[in-house]
């Protein structure tokens, strides 16, 4: 008797134990396609926690920067319009980092580019933050597509805007939208 | 010692995983194995400073059936390209043999990586490099080749197969596929800059500035040329064929062979309407307008920086794995072309409201079914996933390669009727490493 209950407990336990790897393996294989919702950032989102390496070592964290309105700038060395936004982004910069914009450059360019990164930066005269992002995690975090993609944070963390594809800061409705976002 | 066979152990764990993985999702794939390749990991035994490695590509010798494997090394400062072989599936590799006889001769470059063809007797490479000019806003490149006749063991002086070399600035020529066409053809396409500064000159001498093209968003389209050889590489015919205008100027272009020799290519192009959707033509014939393989309608005015993945069947039927990025359905896809040339309904292999840019590979198993390989994790991250699409093409088994978190640009290559190997560039851990999977299939 005792011997046959040993059989079942032995039984429930093996079958209890097949069901939860045949669970956690269906949960780790991501064979359910709805696990997780991608929905694009837009105005009056938290802005997600992100932080990267700064191309002199050290790192920025987004949380850090609280208190200031951010312009976050995704882009790469082999983007044409990246490229191209630059000199705005640099202006925008010298226009408005005393009043409280902080530009940030996140450079998703892979590891293997980094020297590119150091070229384009210093061809361009580039002196607001640059982020060397090799990961591309600010591409998960903010739920990119390509780039260059931007976007504008409030002193409260929230975002303001979003601009996909090449954009001037400078620009009388971009520029408006940065005073306003510095005068909150 | 205690490193290594932590290291071991790992790998040991990871197969148990992917065993229990494979369990789980009831797909048709049984075994997953991590392929060790000795020589990317440091300094190896022949010297060689591996720091990083990256861009991958790999071949089967159709004549030994050997595994041969491509990717760039370097120390951040100086990339070159190396070469070695497998005789057993990846178990045991050939000492590394430097390809490019210049030096450097090579940039890393992902989307743009080197291009490695097998065919009878041929090895060929076919890689951009990287030539600074003042001035412009990109660098440029050229269209290098070399061959190996020995099994790779030695290499031709590599040479540059653009015609577009005399009188005027070097100009961009890369994003490149390549191709044995049967019998000796080799034909390699890319994406190709002369027009685009052709049309950025004449709007600069109208008083245009050319580097701002807001006013035409095709002002930076690309060209895609090609450039075919008929002895398997010993010679190339002295002008370039220019196949397709209008496309996205920094996606990769995929090849492949149909069961007639004529090779096909499939990119991502510049539709007058703004979208940047896949499209497929025969290179060789350049028969017809290019075939929209689906009507994503990404317009992105920006950098996808992400071309297709091609393959055609012993039915003649082209299949095409990509990625697209259009808010409401971004992910990866799969579609095939039956009998008329048509693509069917795309098949959503990862479907969100955005995901960020990822990569798709597409190989076929010899009973006809496709493979695509992709880095698109269900939570966002990048991790090499293996889809085995059903024989009707509207479902899809997925695996999970263990040990490939961080990775970048997956390539799959079938070894045999059951055996395929998924190549691509971990980007984890504040370094670049090629690392390779050998996955096997249930007949």
């Amino acid at each position: 008797m005792m011997g046959e209950r040993n059989f079942w407990n032995g039984m429930a336990r093996l079958a209890a134990g097949c069901a939860a790897l045949a669970a956690s393996a269906l949960v780790i294989a991501g064979c359910d396609m709805d696990a997780t919702d991608f929905r694009a950032l837009s105005a009056g989102d938290a802005a997600p926690a992100y932080v990267a390496p700064t191309l002199a070592g050290d790192t920025v964290s987004l949380a850090d920067l609280r208190g200031e309105a951010v312009l976050l700038n995704v882009w790469a060395t082999w983007c044409g319009p990246c490229r191209r936004e630059m000199p705005a982004l640099q202006a925008a910069h010298e226009e408005w980092g005393d009043e409280g914009l902080r530009v940030v450059g996140a450079s998703i360019d892979r590891r293997t580019a980094r020297s590119q990164v150091d070229r384009f930066v210093e061809d361009h005269g580039i002196t607001f933050t640059i982020l060397h992002d090799a990961a591309s995690e600010v591409t998960r975090a903010f739920r990119t597509a390509g780039v260059p993609e931007t976007f504008l944070i409030g002193r409260d963390g929230t975002v303001v805007h979003r601009w996909v594809g090449e954009f001037d800061p400078t620009e009388a409705t971009e520029a408006a939208r940065i005073r306003q976002a510095l005068e909150r | 010692m205690r490193g290594r066979l932590a290291a071991r152990g790992s790998r040991l764990a990871a197969a148990v995983i992917a065993g229990l993985l494979v369990a789980g999702c009831g797909d048709d794939v049984i075994g997953v194995v991590m392929v060790e390749l000795p020589f990317v990991d440091g300094r190896d035994a022949a010297g060689l400073d591996l720091a990083d490695s990256t861009d991958p590509a790999l071949a089967v010798d159709p004549e030994t059936g050997d595994l041969v494997l491509a990717w760039v090394a370097g120390d951040g400062g100086r990339w070159d390209l190396f070469l070695s072989r497998s005789a057993d599936a990846g178990r045991s590799w050939s000492d590394p043999v430097r390809v490019n006889d210049v030096d450097g001769d090579i940039r890393p470059h992902g989307e743009g990586g080197p291009r490695l063809v097998a065919a009878p007797g041929v090895l060929a490479l076919f890689w951009s490099n990287r030539i600074v000019v003042e001035g412009r806003r990109f660098d440029a490149s050229d269209m290098r080749f070399a061959r190996s006749t020995d099994g790779g063991v030695t290499w031709t002086p590599a040479i540059s197969l653009q015609d577009d070399t005399v009188g005027v600035e070097p100009r961009g020529h890369t994003f490149h596929g390549a191709a044995w066409g049967g019998e000796s053809d080799l034909v390699v396409a890319w994406i190709d800059g002369r027009e685009r500064d052709a049309r950025q000159a004449a709007r600069a001498e109208a008083g245009v500035d050319g580097e701002h093209a807001e006013h035409d968003p095709h002002a930076g389209d690309g060209t895609i040329y090609f450039a075919r050889s008929t002895d398997l590489g010993a010679t190339w015919e002295a002008e370039n064929h220019r196949l397709a205008p209008g496309t996205c100027p920094c996606c990769r272009i995929g090849m492949a062979r149909g069961p007639d020799g004529e090779l096909h290519a499939a990119w991502r192009k510049h539709f007058p309407d703004g979208s940047r959707d896949i499209a497929t033509l025969p290179v060789t014939t350049g028969a017809g307008e290019p075939v929209r393989v689906a009507h994503d309608r990404w317009g992105y005015p920006g950098c996808p920086h992400t071309g297709p993945g091609i393959a055609v069947d012993g039915e003649g039927r082209t299949h095409v794995a990509w990625f697209t990025g259009r808010e409401g359905g971004a992910g990866i896809y799969y579609a095939r072309a039956d009998g008329n040339g048509a693509f069917g309904e795309p098949l959503a292999l990862l479907s969100r409201e955005t995901y960020p840019v990822s990569h798709a590979d597409i190989a076929l198993l010899p009973d006809g079914r496709a493979v695509v390989a992709h880095n698109a994790g269900e939570d966002g991250a990048p991790v090499v996933v293996v889809e085995t699409v059903g024989a009707d093409g509207r479902t899809a088994a997925r695996t999970v390669v263990p040990g490939s978190g961080g990775a970048d640009r997956p390539q799959l290559l079938a070894l045999d009727d059951r055996t395929l190997a998924v190549v691509w560039t971990d980007e984890t851990e504040g370094f670049s490493r090629v690392r390779m999977s050998r996955l096997e299939w249930r007949k």
